[in-house]
């Protein structure tokens, strides 16, 4: 089953690509199937450690293992990974190669949260980049170029580091293979530790992302193509909080201590200073781009608190976002079907003519600032309860982002739908989109009131984490 | 088990409406709408009415979060506060059913007046500090939905989104109050919090930390000096979102907030004292404001301010009971006079400028009864509702300081002439404008009615002590607030404070009544002027931090760009590097043979010299 | 010792000569002599230490430094043809 979910959508994409007559009904086809099997077994599971594992040698030399498996936190992203493809290749207004890449993107971001063995973890992690940097290629903007050199560049640079890391993690440790069992039971210790975590940090930092390697995010989202699909599928791609998680900080937990201090503060900082910039933005991929990397300021500051609270928030606030921000992104796609532009100025009115377009928005824009009832507020509460434990003042730091939040998010919806009485007739939401906006509400809800439904599954993580660093430090 | 699904329901029911309002609302249509909601209101005023007479209720999910319970608490301080919201609500609903009529966005009106409802149950009976979030960020919501209801116009939507971020300042301070709390008690239940408040066993000055972010929500919320600015702003929403909203229910949930954490501030010399200068403050400012302004709506939004700083001044004395009390009376006459002002402006086809008014006592003789009756109370003239709670904050600043007396009698002198002034502009003198005025159909007359007899009635359930008749609204609180005794003032002394207050209000009032029909004095005039711009705090905030932080939003977006060209200028230096090494290569062999030889040589010496 | 000393001066007379002159034939004269006086050097550690091995060793150098001469010596011609000379400032193509 677990190998089913992961490697589906890669053959889909493939079998799109040879034959794209299959057209759109068979990717949407494909992610229903998807998401029904990560229902299925998200329901399934036990609550407990890794479930669905299972493990085949691949160069048993080496100690390299297709080793999958899923524990809480794989399986929320899981369902918000799938959910959001769904969503995607549903709405989105794109050819069909490129929801042929979209769905290739689809299994290399499911393999990472799959993966139990760190070299197949970061074959998944690089393998991603492939059909996010054909989408660019293929339809990005005039400038894709440049946004492509930028965006490979970070990536692959920041990744040389990790890998070494990731050696150094296997051999310095002294463990007898790349399992995550393995390399857990021996971690490394003292100053080896600390490179080593350094080594993760870089390439980590690039994709969660964090100040100041956030700085390729803007011109990515900026470049890409308008129907916003692949900025969802690249916030998909900001798997960075869940790779320290689940990797640099267990098998590494004394080189996280080293770096804890300098973690915090930038993930604090990231949080007011991407909120504040974001409201100079110009257009709304940029403002979303920035809103991105504040949120997962905010999200990692809950992880890098290392105590219970803070890792269940942070998990939840980057699941949540995951789908709040890329429903964001598709959202300002159908925008820009019907404007022809994603410029934030001039004024344009749109609520006259777009109610229910309108509904959507604020829903979308309410849950991305954090509005409580909506998915983006349990997550931002239980990182401010366990960052607040470790740093009251760059709790405070952080979440001055509340309010800057607030104003960015306020101020380019009011332009976008507001003000103005001779606005530019435009349609309503049609029947395909009027499903993209109930399923989306309905999570948000979901998310937002009752997120008992996926914490259960996030609290044995986070008190796990909590043990290993020893408590609230 | 059904019972305890009662408690829910209250809030159900107008979440209820707001959804089925939200959808359907378009086919629903006119009246019908209106009516749905007003009755929803109305289901869940009783439903509330009927668990308070059993004493209350409570309703509990575990684990909502970890650690954190998502549970509602219905008891007598929630209670009050449920019969005032969903009561003085329903009225509102009901005069606004005539308000409203023929607006394009009639049916979407109610269903956000539902959510604020809804809304502000679920503040008002949370008993997690996180669910009474959820409330209190959901009125900010509400707020913003309903002030920019209008939101074509540039200026409406503008004000709809400076309440909301104003109010996300002060919602800061509620999210830092829940986490210092959390660090130190592991809980955020707020019935929880009292044992462990009790217990002790923590540091006092982070306790008074705590209440501190507290009282940083309180302030925005109830529009506090300094965070004041939104409040009169938000009256660019619909006149029936002014009263309920923005007078009788949501910005009184920071006084709320407060009181139900008296256990936090109480004893607590620093946040007494603060709380009250933050109430004086605002109750003089918000009075003088008001006598500048030539808005109607304006006019009532700084008495509101005025009397919210009053409220805060009896949480800071430590007299959580008046707090509460001022709140119920205050929910009655101010509604009262919003909707009178409503009545007027729609009696002048949407005319909210005082100086085309005058007059109306002719023309609209009831809406001048319900004008009158609101002035007195909200003025303090003996007996009306305002009076008593007044009389009582008035009576417990003394015991905090007979200054403190003082300066809130001035307070109240204000309170007068604000009210009077009001009520001299709209109904004496000649009608000064050009509309047709036509008295108000009873659909709007009849919640007036009510309020009337609220304003003039219900200062009885709270009559000071001396008074031989029964307190009846003192001990019902103290039981869920907690009781803090303090001693009473001795009897002749609080005589002589009673009839100081009202000789004081007929005096202010007829004074007023007198002064406010002649031509205005230059001293006057000159004071207005800045009245009117509300002492300049505006612009006073936009050049001090709003274009700062707009500033600071261009120049860091600049500097994003430049951080990276810093990363491709690290890549340039690189290539810099690797071209000056290039030069090297100068393809020379004899160039390459001498490095060589140099090479050799040097590892040679280094070897021997080592 | 004394072969020593003689294989010093044999290498610092091909390394002045591989330094100075511009003909790439003489040039790769100079680094023969180099490579003798290495292989010198070696012959005379061996007598001093007593081993056998490294004249072994010489006989390959030997053997292969005349395979290396002709192939040396057939790339100098095949450039001379080319190029029409064989001064090695001219001949700078290995420039970055």
């Amino acid at each position: 089953m677990i190998h089913l979910g992961l490697w589906l959508p890669l053959l889909a994409g493939l079998l799109l690509l040879i034959l794209p007559g299959l057209g759109r009904t068979f990717a949407v086809a494909s992610a229903v199937v998807s998401l029904v099997i990560s229902c299925v077994l998200f329901a399934g599971y036990g609550g407990q450690g890794v479930a669905y594992a299972s493990q085949i040698p691949f160069l048993p030399e080496a100690g390299v293992y297709y080793a999958l498996g899923l524990d809480g936190a794989g399986l929320f992203l899981w369902v918000a990974v799938n959910l959001v493809v769904l969503l995607g290749v549903w709405i989105a207004d794109v050819p069909v190669r490129f929801l042929a890449y979209a769905l290739m993107m689809q299994t290399g971001l499911l393999g990472i949260f799959a993966a139990q063995d760190l070299i197949f973890f970061y074959f998944f992690f690089e393998a991603t980049l492939i059909p996010a940097l054909l989408m660019l290629w293929f339809y990005g903007g005039p400038e894709r170029l440049r946004a492509i050199y930028i965006f490979a560049l970070f990536t692959l640079v920041g990744s040389l580091p990790m890998l070494a890391a990731i050696f150094a993690v296997r051999f310095l440790g002294g463990a007898d293979s790349f399992l995550y069992t393995d390399l857990a039971a021996n971690p490394l210790t003292g100053q080896t530790a600390a490179l080593a975590f350094l080594g993760f940090l870089v390439a980590l930092a690039v994709k969660t992302p964090l100040f100041p390697l956030h700085a390729w995010l803007p011109s990515f989202h900026q470049q890409n193509h308008p129907s916003g699909l692949a900025d969802a599928m690249g916030t998909l791609y900001k798997v960075g909080i869940f790779a320290f998680f689940k990797w640099a900080i267990p098998l590494m937990p004394e080189g996280f201590r080293e770096w804890q201090g300098l973690l915090l503060f930038l993930a604090a900082f990231g949080a007011i200073y991407a909120a504040w910039v974001a409201f100079s933005a110009p257009d709304w991929k940029t403002l979303l781009a920035y809103a991105g990397v504040s949120h997962m300021g905010i999200g990692a500051l809950g992880l890098f608190s290392g105590n219970t609270e803070g890792t269940v928030g942070a998990l939840y606030l980057l699941g949540a976002s995951m789908i709040y921000g890329s429903a964001m992104f598709l959202f300002v796609g159908l925008v820009y079907g019907r404007t022809g532009s994603l410029e934030i100025n001039p004024v344009r009115g749109l609520a006259k003519h777009t109610p229910a377009l309108y509904v959507l928005g604020m829903f979308l824009l309410m849950a991305m600032i954090g509005l409580p009832g909506l998915s983006g507020f349990p997550g931002e509460l239980m990182a401010l309860l366990g960052a607040y434990k470790v740093s009251p003042w760059l709790t405070f730091v952080a979440f001055l982002a509340v309010i800057a939040a607030a104003a960015y998010a306020l101020t380019a919806f009011q332009k976008l739908f507001q003000e103005s009485a001779q606005a530019q007739a435009v349609p309503d939401l049609n029947a395909r989109e009027w499903g993209f906006a109930a399923v989306t509400v309905a999570v948000l809800l979901l998310m937002g009131l009752y997120p008992k439904l996926f914490t259960v599954y996030l609290e044995p993580l986070g008190k796990a984490i909590a043990a290993l660093l020893g408590g609230a430090s | 088990m059904l019972e305890n699904l009662l408690l829910p329901l209250v809030i159900g029911l107008p979440l209820l409406g707001f959804a089925v309002l939200g959808l359907f609302g378009r086919r629903i249509g006119e009246p019908a709408a209106g009516w749905l909601a007003s009755l929803l209101v109305l289901g869940s005023f009783c439903l509330g009415l009927v668990l308070l007479l059993q004493g209350g209720a409570r309703w509990t999910l575990a684990e909502w979060l970890p650690g954190i319970p998502f549970s509602l608490n219905l008891d007598n301080l929630s209670g009050v506060m449920l019969m005032v919201v969903t009561g003085v609500g329903f009225l509102i609903h009901v005069w606004a059913i005539g308000y409203m009529h023929g607006d394009p966005g009639y049916s979407r009106f109610f269903s956000y007046f539902n959510l604020f409802i809804a809304a502000m149950l679920v503040l008002i009976l949370g008993d997690s500090l996180p669910v009474v979030f959820i409330g209190w960020e959901g009125v900010g919501l509400a707020s913003y939905l309903l002030i920019g209801f209008w939101y074509h116009e540039r200026v409406n939507a503008d004000s709809a989104r400076k309440a909301f971020i104003v109010n996300r300042i002060g919602d800061l301070g509620f999210l830092l109050a829940m986490g210092l709390l959390w660090s130190m008690f592991g809980t955020l239940s707020i019935s929880e919090l009292v044992d462990k408040v009790e217990a002790g066993g923590y540091s006092f000055t982070t306790l008074t930390l705590a209440g501190f972010f507290l009282l940083i929500g309180a302030i925005g919320k109830s529009a506090q000096v300094p965070l004041m600015v939104w409040l009169p702003d938000a009256m660019a929403g619909p006149t029936p979102v002014s009263a309920l909203i923005h007078a009788a229910t949501m910005v009184t949930a920071g006084v709320y907030l407060l009181v139900r954490h008296a256990f936090i501030l109480h004893g607590d010399g620093f946040l007494a004292g603060l709380i009250v200068a933050i109430g004086l403050l605002t109750a003089y400012y918000g009075a003088l404001c008001s006598l500048g302004q030539w808005d109607i709506k304006r006019i009532v939004a700084y008495t509101t301010l005025s009397q919210l700083g009053f409220m805060f001044v009896a949480v800071g004395v430590g007299a959580y009971w008046v707090a509460i009390f001022h709140i119920v009376t205050h929910a009655f006459f101010k509604a009262l006079m919003f909707m009178t002002s409503g009545s007027v402006i729609h009696a002048l086809g949407g005319e909210q400028d005082v100086r085309q008014m005058g007059g109306m006592r002719k023309y609209l003789p009831a809406t001048h009864l319900h004008g009158l009756v609101a002035t007195f109370a909200s003025g303090g003239l003996v007996p009306l509702a305002g009076f008593w709670s007044k009389d009582a904050i008035l009576a417990y600043a003394f015991e905090f300081g007979p200054w403190l007396w003082v300066l809130m009698l001035g307070a109240s002198v204000l309170a007068a002439l604000y009210s009077i002034r009001w009520y001299v502009l709209v109904f004496w003198g000649e009608y000064r404008g050009k509309a047709h005025p036509h008295e108000s159909p009873a659909v709007m007359l009849w919640p007036n009615h009510i309020l009337m007899g609220g304003a003039l009635g219900v200062g009885f359930i709270g009559l000071p002590y001396v008074i031989d008749y029964k307190n009846f609204i003192e001990p019902y609180l103290t039981k869920a607030i907690g009781d803090f005794p303090h001693e009473k003032l001795p009897v002749l002394t609080e005589w002589v404070l009673i009839a100081i207050s009202a000789v004081v209000a007929v005096a202010a009032l007829w004074w007023g009544f007198r002064f406010f029909q002649q031509k205005m004095p230059a001293w006057y005039e000159r004071f207005q002027a800045a009245a009117l711009q509300g002492f300049y705090a505006d612009a006073l905030y936009n050049t001090l931090l709003v274009n700062p932080a707009k500033g600071l939003a261009e120049l860091l977006f600049g500097g994003d760009k430049g951080l990276l060209s810093g990363f491709a200028g690290l890549g340039s230096l690189m290539g810099g590097l690797g071209s000056l090494l290039a030069r090297l290569e100068t393809g020379a062999l004899r160039f390459y043979l001498a490095g060589l030889l140099l090479a050799l040589v040097l590892l040679l010496g280094w070897g021997v010299l080592r | 010792m004394i072969w020593l000393v003689a294989s010093a001066l044999l290498f610092s007379i091909g390394a002045y000569g591989a330094l100075t002159r511009r003909t790439a034939i003489l040039v790769f004269l100079s680094i023969e002599l180099m490579l003798n006086a290495a292989a010198l050097s070696l012959i005379s550690f061996s007598k001093l230490s007593g081993s056998l091995d490294a004249q072994v060793v010489v006989l390959f150098i030997i053997a292969i430094a005349a395979a290396e001469v002709a192939v040396g010596l057939g790339l100098i011609v095949a450039i001379f043809r080319r190029r029409e000379t064989t001064s090695v400032d001219e001949l700078r193509q290995l420039r970055g």
